[in-house]
């Protein structure tokens, strides 16, 4: 009677965390028309600073080039890009966000354009450690039909503590890519702002030039989850 | 006995090579972003110098490496070049960018006819 109970209670809190649990979507169930239109490059806009952290535009358009290129996709130099349409006097980030998509097929050639709002970029100490927190928005949108593609909308937290450790899954893999990258100084955000976009765009899926590419329509991922940890 | 250490060599060579196939990095970026990040914050002579020795670096190592040179990269180098007067030298990085992604080719016309304006004027 005693081992029934158990067994009952033992069931009841499965069914409790598994409720709680993170929900899982394949990647072509959650992005389907980036697998119908297979996007080669991108055009990746000036990020909108929405936060009183005056270097977060900075530090995400100096890092998020690398990531990208990782996942297969060819990125324009966002250095040379952002020059030209200032040469065309577009240098105001609201207004080209404002433009159609179609636009920056015609002027660059583009398969797509990704659009980043910061939203926060808090830095936090404590006695043994520190965390930056990062919120972003980005809408990856066809420059062919003007249909989003790939969308991230998250908050992620970097423990710049750089102890051992480490969470599982696929923050733990991604964690021990930059590994070593982390290992500096608290005040140096490059590997932090590295570490946030890695994390950002986890759920892209694979481009051309990735071996994976197209072979991951069923990998799983966490659409909602916030904030995600990255404890390093 | 000479046999069975030339076939031990292979094994481990392809236990090595095998090794080497699952852990080789796409591209190598080198100190990319805390270069540029660092011309950006302060735009002065030495930064832009240090950015420009990174890239050759970055375009050094992916050829030792046999690896394709990251997206954009020749076509930064070749952007400063331009700004610096170096055209010819621009042009034929402009050329390596457009040769290893084709799908940059509307992009590098366009740099392509933008130097040519500047050119025009005196």
């Amino acid at each position: 009677m005693k081992n029934i109970k158990l067994i009952y209670l033992l069931s009841l809190l499965l069914i409790l965390v598994s409720a709680c649990g993170p929900k899982y979507i394949s990647k072509k169930d959650a992005f389907p028309n980036i697998y119908e239109e297979r996007p080669l490059s991108i055009l990746v806009l000036p990020p909108i600073n929405m936060t009183t952290a005056a270097d977060a535009k900075e530090y995400y358009a100096t890092t998020i080039a690398e990531p990208l290129s990782f996942a297969g996709y060819y990125i324009y130099p966002i250095e040379v890009t952002t020059d030209i349409l200032k040469n065309e006097g577009l240098y105001d980030t609201e207004i080209l966000g404002g433009l159609p998509p179609e636009k920056f097929k015609q002027f660059f050639g583009a398969d797509a354009v990704l659009y980043i709002k910061i939203l926060k970029w808090d830095t936090s100490y404590y006695v043994i450690g520190g965390n930056v927190t990062v919120a972003v928005d980005c809408l990856l949108k066809s420059t062919t039909t003007g249909r989003d593609l790939w969308k991230y909308d998250g908050t992620i937290v970097v423990d710049t503590t750089g102890g051992s450790g480490g969470s599982g899954g696929l923050a733990g893999l991604i964690v021990k890519v930059i590994a070593t990258a982390i290992q500096t100084a608290a005040t140096d955000y490059i590997p932090i702002a590295k570490q946030a976009n890695i994390i950002t765009i986890s759920s892209m899926p694979y481009g051309k030039y990735h071996p994976n590419f197209d072979k991951d329509r069923d990998v799983q991922i966490i659409l909602k989850k916030k904030p995600e940890e990255a404890s390093q | 006995m000479k046999l069975f250490s030339t076939i031990s060599l292979i094994l481990l060579s392809a236990i090595f090579f095998a090794g080497c196939a699952t852990q080789r990095p796409m591209y190598s970026w080198g100190d990319y972003s805390s270069s540029l990040y660092k011309l950006k914050k302060e735009p002065n002579d030495e930064n832009l110098q240090k950015h420009k020795q990174v890239l050759l670096k970055i375009m050094e190592d992916s050829k030792e490496n046999g690896l394709r040179v990251p997206p954009g990269v020749y076509c930064e180098y070749g952007y400063i070049l331009m700004k610096e007067g170096k055209s010819n030298e621009a042009l034929s990085y402009f050329g390596l960018e457009e040769k290893t992604y084709p799908e940059s080719a509307v992009f590098i016309q366009r740099l392509k006819s933008q130097f040519a304006k500047t050119k025009e004027q005196p």
